[in-house]
């Protein structure tokens, strides 16, 4: 680009900008072929949300390739056809199916490259909407802790369109197997489905070709109070209940991880050690999620540093409810958040 | 030479084992493989075998002791005539006294081991083949290869020698080795938690191979995949899939890589009958045959998925009759009998290059060994294992190219006295090689 013409930043919804990387990298390498049900059908969706929507009409079947409804297969088709010298991207259309593929992306995909001794590499990448959105218990789940506990997997999780762009081009250079998950409310009603209660989100992001590092936090909103840390839909959620105490004189950190695996701790730790507090924001349940294992490392870490407990905010050990009024109370909200940070820093959360 | 025969180790969750009965007395011939003695452990009741020729000479354990795993069991001497010598005590513990010397007097003469009926295994189809004898007789000694190298890891095993578990296939020779000589260098093989005879049948040096049993880092995994993982894909060979059926979804991936590519290359997909019931089996044949992948999909039905029988979990007769429900040719071949398979492969593997799509192939085999090693296989009728070892595929095809005047018996003797110089060759590079360093299990997690 010539430094006359300024880079094109447009307004795109999160389902735009992956789109967007797909698109740029599929022209880029021809190794890279989406795989997925529902993905590349004449007057069909795109896949469950659009993501996919008109990728066949410019790279055509053998690189945007509908499948049967077999998670399982689709998972292994990946890993199998990443060994073979592809580059595939595969999805499910809701997280909650990944469970179908566990053997595949667990003892398969996770392990080839270390049962080798190190002589393959698996580079795959598995799409997967994630986040409770009134269908219930089976479309719902948040599954990304499952994942962190698998070595040999990576793990993604985008909050914003700019992000989300800059990470699924480097989830799909990356040699081994990455688990990426979108949250469903936050991929934007500029498609041709709009998800009922999903967020309006839409954001600049350029034309011109960007990488976003794995393993690289983002401090979302600087402040000193307090350390929150979040992901996904919770990075929001963490924003609004900041604005929120920002009036009443409380000014925390809002930090959106970006990547579970790897985890930037190092960020994590730089903001405790300067708050000497962390709420840890996640909407999956609380038991075994993600947040526990980055409450034990900055307790391992930062004990010195803590001025209270580590407070985690996470969806009750139920699971995902149908009706919106439970929902509501089950995914963790703005209030929630808010009330954890006044609670952790003394009743009413005085200033000073 | 004096042999020690020692308790096995019985794997993890079995330390020790109860002597039940000697069925061998001192002073009587042994062969190897034959049963000395039975054992009872908490899992199973046992037969022990002698991993050497010989006489048996010393019996250190009465029945009804209980001893540890790798205990010293007997002593079994080359030649009657030669002294032997209970083992050298152990850390602090006395030398075990022999418990029984009811040796009969050395020079008496002693009849030979009988030998086991040899009745003509049943009609099968040598037909003409496109096969050149070099070719013909380089099959052969690739299932002794196969062969011979299975029955030296059981008896490194026996000895001790090897950590881990086994599972062995002495018996399904012709299937790993007729499906293999149907591929070209550039094709890839998907294997099971079975897959030693796939990986020489393959082409894997067995020096690698050897120092992967023995967990060297020398190993064709460089120690961190172990007998059930063994491969190289460079080779030609993806690290074996221990999960049952969980090969097959791969199998299909690497096949559209295949296909996506051009390379004209085809994925040969081995798997047992048992695994045939499990989803990824369905879903990966399913989706292989509506895309035409190069393909083949080779079961080796042995029989027995562990110690289930086939015929008790599935209700259509034969696995190839499923292929009708996925729209490819279903082929039920007999999977003893090498020249049948490697026939039955090329055709498929012909089809799969074409862009015909994928073939089932139904090899109908038997495996002579238990499930793994710590498994008697008690749940088979002894007169079904010896029905079996009457259709034993390397002793077909040896008859086959005697009869043919493309081998003497003799020669077949050499040849096997051949294989048996390259496995001690291969033993000594493993045995001789470094154990990774502990810490080397940090490394090769991510790329």
């Amino acid at each position: 680009m010539s430094s006359h013409n300024p880079p094109v930043v447009r307004k795109l919804t999160m389902a735009e900008a992956l789109r967007e990387a797909l698109r740029e990298e599929m022209r880029r390498d021809e190794r890279v072929i989406l795989l997925g049900e529902d993905i590349g059908v004449e007057g069909g969706f795109g896949g469950a949300f659009t993501v996919t929507l008109g990728l066949e009409r410019e790279f055509g079947h053998h690189r945007v390739i509908d499948t049967p409804i077999s998670e399982a297969a689709i998972a292994g088709l990946a890993a199998g056809a990443a060994m073979g010298g592809l580059r595939p991207v595969a999805d499910v259309q809701y997280g909650d199916f990944l469970f179908l593929a566990m053997d595949q992306l667990v003892n398969q995909a996770a392990k080839m490259r270390y049962m080798s001794g190190g002589k393959l590499t698996v580079p795959m990448v598995f799409r997967a909407p994630v986040g409770a959105t009134t269908r219930g218990a089976q479309h719902a789940q948040s599954p990304e802790g499952f994942f962190l506990h698998v070595p040999g997997l990576k793990v993604a999780c985008p909050a914003t369109p700019y992000d989300a762009k800059g990470l699924l081009k480097t989830a799909i250079r990356d040699p081994n197997p990455v688990l990426f998950f979108e949250h469903k409310l936050l991929y934007g009603s500029k498609g041709s489905r709009k998800e009922a209660g999903g967020w309006e989100l839409v954001a600049d992001v350029p034309e011109e070709e960007y990488l976003i590092p794995f393993g690289e936090a983002k401090v979302v909103r600087p402040g000193s109070r307090l350390t929150v840390v979040a992901t996904l839909l919770m990075v929001h959620k963490s924003m609004q209940a900041a604005a929120i105490l920002s009036e009443s004189g409380i000014d925390i950190e809002v930090i959106d991880l970006r990547t579970l695996v790897p985890l930037d701790e190092e960020a994590i730790f730089a903001s405790v050690r300067k708050t000497g507090r962390l709420v840890i924001v996640e909407e999956d349940n609380l038991t075994g999620g993600w947040g526990a294992e980055v409450a034990a490392r900055v307790a391992d870490a930062c004990i010195d540093y803590l001025d209270g407990p580590i407070r985690r905010v996470a969806a009750p050990d139920t699971p995902v409810p149908f009706a919106p009024v439970m929902e509501n109370f089950y995914v963790p909200s703005v209030e929630r958040i808010v009330g954890a940070v006044k609670a952790l820093l003394g009743a009413g959360g005085s200033v000073g | 030479m004096q042999h020690l025969i020692i308790l096995p180790d019985l794997g993890q969750t079995t330390s020790e084992a109860k002597v039940l009965k000697w069925l061998k007395q001192p002073g009587d011939p042994i062969r190897r493989g034959e049963p000395l003695l039975t054992v009872e452990t908490d899992k199973v009741d046992m037969d022990v075998e002698s991993f050497a020729d010989g006489f048996l000479r010393g019996i250190l354990v009465p029945e009804g002791s209980v001893v540890a795993a790798l205990a010293p069991l007997a002593v079994v001497t080359a030649t009657l005539q030669e002294s032997w010598m209970p083992p050298a005590p152990a850390t602090e513990q006395p030398a075990p006294e022999p418990i029984v010397s009811r040796e009969k007097p050395a020079g008496r003469e002693v009849p030979a081991a009988p030998e086991l009926p040899r009745e003509p295994a049943p009609a099968h189809e040598f037909r003409a083949r496109p096969l050149t004898p070099e070719q013909q007789l380089a099959m052969f000694r690739r299932m002794l290869l196969c062969r011979q190298f299975e029955d030296r890891v059981y008896y490194l095993f026996l000895q001790g020698r090897m950590p881990g578990t086994i599972h062995q296939a002495q018996g399904q020779e012709a299937c790993a080795v007729g499906v293999c000589a149907a591929l070209g260098p550039g094709d890839m093989i998907t294997s099971t938690h079975r897959p030693h005879e796939h990986a020489v049948a393959r082409g894997i040096p067995v020096r690698s191979l050897m120092a992967e049993l023995f967990a060297r880092s020398t190993g064709c995994c460089r120690g961190k995949g172990g007998s059930m993982h063994i491969g190289d894909v460079s080779l030609g060979m993806l690290p074996a899939v221990a999960i049952v059926g969980g090969g097959i979804p791969l199998a299909a991936g690497f096949a559209l890589a295949f296909q996506y590519l051009k390379t004209g290359n085809i994925v040969a997909c081995f798997f047992g009958d048992g695994a045939t019931n499990i989803g990824p089996f369905h879903e990966a044949v399913n989706v292989a045959a509506i895309w035409n992948l190069p393909v083949v999909f080779v079961c080796e039905n042995n029989k027995y998925g562990a110690s289930t029988a086939i015929e008790k979990v599935t209700r259509v007769p034969h696995v190839s009759d499923r292929a009708g429900a996925y729209g490819i040719p279903g082929r039920r071949v007999d999977g003893n009998d090498l020249e049948a398979v490697y026939a039955a492969m090329l055709e498929a593997a012909a089809a799969a290059r074409a862009g015909a799509g994928p073939t089932l192939l139904e090899l109908e085999t038997y495996r002579f060994a238990g499930h793994s090693r710590s498994d008697p296989g008690h749940y088979r009728p002894k007169e079904e294992v010896e029905q079996w070892k009457l259709r034993d595929p390397i002793e077909r095809y040896q008859r086959f190219l005697i009869e043919q005047g493309l081998l003497s018996p003799e020669q077949a003797a050499e040849m096997r006295n051949e294989v048996e110089r390259e496995l001690d060759e291969a033993v000594a590079f493993a045995e001789g090689s470094p154990q990774p360093a502990p810490e080397d299990c940090l490394t090769d997690v991510f790329a």
